[in-house]
């Protein structure tokens, strides 16, 4: 199976001595990962090293079969992302802030501009400046943006947060969607660990920088009760290891 | 360079939608305009007074001294360190575009916005000269204007280098605006304290178009200004990048 993206023994230490130590991740054609890990694990911090927003301490990251340094703009051409949060210039509308997106990509018409935001539930809102948006509309507003392009891969950190109950199934809908019809990969990172188990076929577990766990979704259900259960064990685990010293805890 | 074109003409786009940006180009039409209504309604008191053919580069004197430089502080606190507190620098970096290109994307558009600037500025102050003003001595030819406003371009465009260089220590849009003033004005007043100051710093060069409208100065005095200011661009646009492309958003 071809890598889209793969991660090789990357490494990251910060000042306050928390990062990322060590972590080996590839993802597939076709995959809808799930990036689990408590808050602070460094699961934003993986994610903006893939996508090159921070350099990696040690270790190499390539985006579809090509080192991420070396071609970082034709890797990120058929990615898109929202990391960390959803963030914009609040002084244009929503369908300005689509056009200034659409300007890096080739043959992005006004009607695409449209059907992102149909799928996104903001068809309504296109012409409101973006200071007006709450917190939900601005993720799903992120959402239309990295969709716009037909990515291959898709990056969405917490992508769940702000949303309400409707939206939540309706961004569930549309990962199904674009999965089945355009064959897009995901990697999610989320502490929504019930979306995560309906949606992905694979999930690694991040803790304090280590990725300790990673596994197929259907095969870890066979020997757990819910991907919950899996979640809190393998924490459990971890920590116990911690305890003995036999985890390397470089960070 | 890889996506460069979509970034600059993005970062245009973003100046215009700034309200302040609309607000210097709509003051450079509004106060040689001003002045020219202020000069006519009190030259019954004035007398002999009378707006002269240098009108446009008496505009330039004003532009380049406070205008432009606080124009341009203004737009590079929005370009860096309003980007990098609002947390949006990340959304120019997360497209398909090298860091040089996203960096070089807001430099260049920072120079259009100074281009479009003068260009209002000459075009205006020209047209209200042509209307109201008198013939007279001390005519500027219309090639020495037009080298006098390149020369303040360039000029301006180099000091735009050297805060672009000092908004990457910046995180916050507030302390460089207030940090870029004190410099520009303490680096305005040092050459009154210390001999020499002015021919190391390119704060010093805001007149220096005054010296592309006479014929007396020599070729070698202008050849060297020409390199220091555009030195002092490279050079701090460089340096610029270095800290730029090292930034963890």
């Amino acid at each position: 199976m071809e890598d889209i993206a793969k991660l090789t023994e990357v490494s990251k230490e910060f000042r306050n001595g928390r990062g990322i130590s060590g972590v080996n991740l590839s993802l597939q054609k076709g995959d809808i990962y799930g990036l689990l890990g408590p808050n602070g694990a460094g699961k934003t911090t993986l994610l903006k090293m893939l996508t090159g927003l921070i350099s990696p301490s040690f270790g190499s990251i390539s985006l579809f079969g090509q080192d991420l340094e070396r071609s970082f703009a034709s890797g990120m051409r058929k990615v898109g992302c929202m990391i960390e949060s959803a963030d914009f210039y609040d002084y244009v509308t929503a369908i300005q802030y689509l056009k200034l997106n659409a300007s890096f990509y080739p043959n992005i018409r006004a009607q695409r501009i449209d059907e992102v935001l149909e799928a996104v539930g903001l068809a309504a809102f296109g012409k409101e400046k973006i200071r007006h948006f709450s917190t939900g509309m601005k993720q799903k507003l992120a959402m239309a943006s990295s969709i716009l392009h037909s990515p291959e891969l898709v990056i969405w950190d917490e992508p769940t947060n702000g949303l309400d109950i409707e939206g939540v199934v309706h961004f569930r809908a549309l990962v199904q969607q674009l999965s089945a019809e355009q064959g897009i990969t995901f990697l999610i990172s989320s502490h929504m660990i019930h979306e995560l188990e309906q949606l992905c076929n694979r999930v690694g577990i991040l803790n304090q920088g280590v990725l300790i766990r990673e596994g197929n979704v259907q095969e870890l259900l066979t020997d757990n009760h819910s991907l919950e259960q899996y979640y809190i064990a393998e924490l459990q685990k971890g920590k116990e290891l911690m305890n003995h010293g036999r985890l390397d805890s470089r960070i | 360079m890889d996506g460069l074109t979509a970034g600059f003409k993005n970062e245009l786009q973003l100046m215009i939608y700034r309200k302040k940006t609309i607000f210097f180009f709509a003051i450079s039409v509004f106060i040689p305009l001003l002045l020219i209504a202020l000069f006519h309604s009190l030259q019954p008191v004035l007398g002999l007074f009378t707006v002269s053919p240098t009108y446009p580069v008496q505009m330039l004197e004003i532009y380049t001294i406070f205008l432009i430089p606080l124009f341009l502080f203004l737009e590079i606190a929005d370009l860096f360190p309003q980007e990098v507190s609002s947390r949006t620098l990340k959304l120019a970096l997360l497209r398909p575009i090298t860091r040089l290109g996203a960096y070089m994307a807001k430099f260049l558009a920072l120079g259009v916005a100074i281009g479009a600037l003068l260009l209002l500025l000459g075009t205006v102050s020209t047209l209200c000269n042509l209307i109201f003003g008198t013939s007279g001595t001390g005519s500027i030819d219309a090639f020495g204007l037009l080298k006098a406003y390149v020369a303040a371009f360039l000029s301006m465009w180099s000091l735009a280098a050297l805060f672009v260089c000092m908004a990457q220590f910046f995180r916050s849009a507030g302390g460089f605006l207030v940090f870029s003033i004190l410099i520009y004005a303490g680096t305005k007043a040092a050459p009154y304290f210390l001999q020499g100051f002015s021919s190391f710093s390119i704060t010093s060069y805001t007149g220096w178009y005054s010296l592309w409208l006479g014929h007396s100065i020599s070729v070698a005095k202008l050849a060297t200004g020409s390199v220091f200011v555009l030195s002092s661009l490279v050079m701090f646009l460089a340096l610029g990048y270095i800290f730029f492309e090292r930034k963890e958003v």
